[in-house]
């Protein structure tokens, strides 16, 4: 128990990556003797410079280690885990520097079983936002859990298709208790009921840069494989990917058409060796080959009938479903139809609501399944 | 010696009549103005002694009163002016006093003795003509907006002299001959020249249907500006009661600068994003009516409606509701009419291409996120109808497109139907089927109540648009169509 609080304390210290505690604990003996270590110590064993063992010492002084750890543990809806604990996510112990504590709300079970992060651009094109979607939906429903980072675009899409149907973890870059970007709020809400939001930052850290690529190595870390979506040249989804690499894991990309910016990052990986990813088929069956999935799996695509069938399916509904296969704009539709645009648009809305197309982005639709 | 001259000032956008009363005594020559004047009205001194030397009448070198009654009401402006110089004239006799009985004196004066146009001519001779004031004279430089009052025969003076000659009867006052009301509206710009867009098209005819306010989102060039510049055109013209209201308030804005006509187009506006509040909702020391008045009865376009002040389009929200706007200024109000169609476009970030088939976006997350809250305020909570249209693909350039004149037999037919619905002499039921639809699309989407209220309301347009009197299950499901998650 103690233990647990030292490491904690170690963890909020400047300076101390989990490397260097790793060292420290080793050569000082325990958690306990490596906070309190001096700065003679902490140059011997954490291999830090003069200047920063003074600064670790500093801080340590000015922090009330114990009561701040009482206030934590008894906040409502925070969980701690740190890597002396049994559930601390198996899968993360296997990088190279797991993050010392894990802060989380939600259950971390959904951790255990297969995981795969999906990832990519937060600009995402209603086509990016499509492919994420189902993807994110089969995955969920043959008992995957999908890993993202709670950003805006590709990440939201991948979490909430992967919600509707199964299980999801979003990985944050700030603290715990701060929603960014707001317009995720729901899902940060909505998560924890059957996954888990993790973060590896204290309570109130701010969205800060450079965050993010500590993130992007948990995300990988937590996930067997990642998907890439849409990336530009220069996306973070293309460091999560190379973080992946290094972690041993799996890389799968969904390609696209070169013209298209958001194409670059995807089509790149698989020109370096990524699997190219046509459907959730492709990822389940590259994870049995691995042998993170084992047969029998469930058909994607089939693991949660929608709840309100259209009664009777008429002759423009069935055309309306056979054109939807890819995502098309509702002005397209109409042309593609001939159909009045008013009657194109309550068609879709009462599509949507029996939940067999989906809006992408504003105007765009596509088929669920 | 007293005379007495009527007179008019503005409050507001209505006319209020004023008595002028002129004294003249013995004592150290002096002119005085009392009766709540402002800056412009006291200033009319200098103006009407130059004007009476330089046109050969003489100023009377004695002590000079100048009541404006009633005494609690504010004056403003200059066109007190030619009913002051007529009083002094009348006072000192010049000029018969009883010449001036029934008469309603309009016009500022120049140095020379030459009569200027003034604002807001309109509004004053109906309240004269309510009042059954029968004769009135008026600049020339206002002669169009005289003519839209038939009840009073109008003198058109030039000159302090033509009046004095109007008055002694050697000139004639006219009735001036109502002009045909103008039956053709001019056209902005014609729904025909917007090539794809459809669904677009599709929410400007609901909106010009119901009244409803709508807001377009897309890249740049896409076409917001030129559909919302289409609205008037698909709008029933005005009646010829509110196109009276608008010419009086066009009257009262820019009288006298430029001819006033009644036309039956409906005004558009489309106020820059750097407008003030005082300029969107009228204010100022001198209170003016603000572009929202000036929308009276047409519409106000708030283009780039991200660029405009928070502040700016949170004073819009309570005019819009009301219909008017209320200025309260120390020692009296004011209140200007402001029943207008709120039509906003926005780029959907910053650079303008998020979402957008045609081109990358290339805003960072923080750009986005901060324009994202700047646009959802509590002014675009109340945006009944919202489209988010996608930049033009090469064919639809060649498409081709219903003319506006066909759209607009569409929405005259609804109106008149909404009108009877609001009179009660008609009513529109709600199917099971749409009360089906909205109970899930409120689970699906989840809908606020005020999201519902506004559904239901399109939703209604829609139907009385098809010529239902029912609110059916696709009414619903396409009025669900017009609201964007931000």
């Amino acid at each position: 128990m103690k233990a647990r609080m030292y490491l904690w304390g170690l963890s909020l210290l400047p300076h101390i990556g989990s490397i260097t505690i790793k060292r420290l604990v080793a050569g000082m003996g325990s958690e306990e003797a490596a906070f309190d270590a001096n700065a003679e110590d902490l140059k011997a064993y954490g291999g830090l410079s003069a200047a920063k063992a003074e600064a670790v010492v500093k801080a340590r002084s000015s922090l009330d280690l114990i009561g701040e750890w009482e206030r934590l543990t008894q906040r409502q809806g925070v969980g701690v885990v740190t890597w002396l604990d049994r559930d601390y996510p198996q899968r993360l112990l296997e990088i190279y520097d797991p993050p010392p504590v894990l802060y989380y709300r939600g259950s971390l079970g959904c951790l255990d079983g297969p995981t795969v992060a999906i990832v990519g651009r937060r600009r995402a094109s209603p086509r990016g936002l499509g492919w994420t979607k189902r993807l994110g939906r089969a995955l969920g429903a043959a008992g995957i859990t999908v890993v993202s980072g709670l950003a805006l675009g590709i990440d939201a899409a991948a979490h909430a298709a992967s919600l509707e149907t199964g299980k999801t973890a979003a990985v944050l870059g700030t603290g715990l208790d701060i929603v960014y970007p707001r317009s995720n709020e729901r899902l940060y809400e909505d998560i924890p009921a059957s996954g888990v939001i993790i973060s590896p930052f204290p309570l109130g850290t701010k969205p800060q840069p450079g965050n993010f690529p500590a993130r992007n190595r948990i995300i990988s870390g937590l996930s067997s494989a990642v998907i890439v979506v849409e990336a530009g040249k220069r996306s973070g989804a293309l460091i999560t990917a190379m973080l992946a690499l290094e972690q041993n894991r799996d890389v799968y990309a969904v390609p696209g058409d070169p013209a298209d910016s958001g194409a670059v990052g995807p089509n790149r990986l698989i020109q370096e060796g990524a699997k190219l990813i046509m459907g959730p088929e492709d990822v389940m069956e590259e994870m049995c080959l691995s042998g993170q999935l084992r047969l029998p799996l469930e058909k994607p695509g089939t693991g949660r009938v929608p709840k309100a069938f259209v009664e009777t399916p008429d002759s423009r509904t069935r055309e309306l479903l056979r054109i939807l296969t890819r995502p098309l704009h509702v002005d397209e539709i109409a042309v593609m139809t001939g159909l009045p645009v008013s009657v194109v648009n309550s068609s879709l809305v009462e599509l949507e609501l029996a939940g067999l197309v989906e809006q992408l982005a504003a105007g765009f639709f596509q088929r669920v399944s | 010696m007293i005379a007495k001259v009527r007179g008019a000032t503005i409050l507001g956008v209505e006319g209020f009549l004023i008595d002028i009363e002129v004294d003249i005594s013995r004592g150290l020559p002096g002119f005085e103005i009392v009766g709540l004047p402002d800056v412009a009205v006291r200033e009319s001194r200098q103006r009407v002694r130059a004007a009476m030397n330089n046109s050969g009448f003489g100023f009377p070198l004695q002590r000079l009163t100048v009541n404006l009654a009633p005494a609690d009401l504010r004056k403003s402006g200059p066109a007190f002016d030619l009913a002051i110089a007529l009083g002094i004239m009348a006072a000192c006799g010049t000029l018969e006093a009883d010449l001036l009985e029934g008469v309603l004196v309009l016009g500022e004066l120049s140095l020379d003795g030459s009569v200027r146009g003034v604002a807001g001519v309109l509004p004053m001779l109906l309240a004269a003509a309510e009042a059954g004031v029968p004769r009135a004279l008026v600049p020339a430089d206002n002669e169009e907006e005289a003519a839209l009052v038939d009840q009073i025969e109008v003198g058109i003076v030039r000159h302090l002299v033509d009046a004095a000659a109007m008055l002694e009867g050697r000139s004639k006052f006219i009735t001036p001959r109502p002009r045909d009301f103008d039956l053709e509206t001019a056209v902005n710009s014609d729904l025909s020249e917007v090539r794809g867009q459809l669904t677009a098209k599709r929410a400007l005819e609901i909106a010009a249907a119901g009244r409803h306010s709508l807001l377009l989102m897309g890249p740049p060039g896409c076409g917001k500006t030129l559909l919302a510049r289409c609205l008037p055109g698909i709008l029933p013209p005005l009646s010829f009661a509110e196109a009276l209201e608008v010419a009086q308030i066009y009257s009262v804005a820019q009288g006298g600068r430029t001819p006033l006509r009644l036309s039956r187009s409906r005004p558009f506006r489309s106020p820059h994003h750097s407008s003030t509040v005082a300029g969107l909702i009228g204010g100022g020391a001198n209170p003016e009516p603000g572009e929202i008045t000036l929308a009276h009865h047409g519409v106000l376009f708030l283009d780039e409606v991200g660029e405009f002040r928070r502040t700016v389009l949170d004073v819009l929200r309570q005019p819009l509701e009301d219909g008017r706007v209320s200025l309260v200024r120390h020692g009296y109000s004011i209140t200007y009419p402001a029943r207008c169609q709120l039509i906003l476009a926005a780029n959907p970030c910053p650079c303008g291409f998020l979402g957008s088939s045609v081109k990358d976006c290339l805003c960072t997350g923080g750009e986005l996120a901060s324009y994202r809250r700047r646009l959802s305020g509590p002014l675009l909570d109340r945006i009944d109808l919202q489209v988010w249209m996608d930049g033009l693909q090469a064919h639809e350039f060649y498409s081709s497109a219903e003319p506006s004149a066909v759209v607009r037999e569409r929405v005259m037919k609804a109106w008149e139907y909404l009108k009877a619905v609001d009179q009660g002499e008609a009513a529109i039921e709600v199917s099971k089927g749409a009360q089906g639809v909205l109970a899930r699309a409120v689970e699906k989407f989840k809908l606020s109540a005020r999201a519902v209220t506004r559904i239901q309301r399109v939703a209604r347009t829609i139907a009385v648009l098809e010529g239902s009197r029912e609110i059916d299950a696709h009414h619903l499901a396409e009025a669900l169509t017009y609201r964007l998650s931000l």
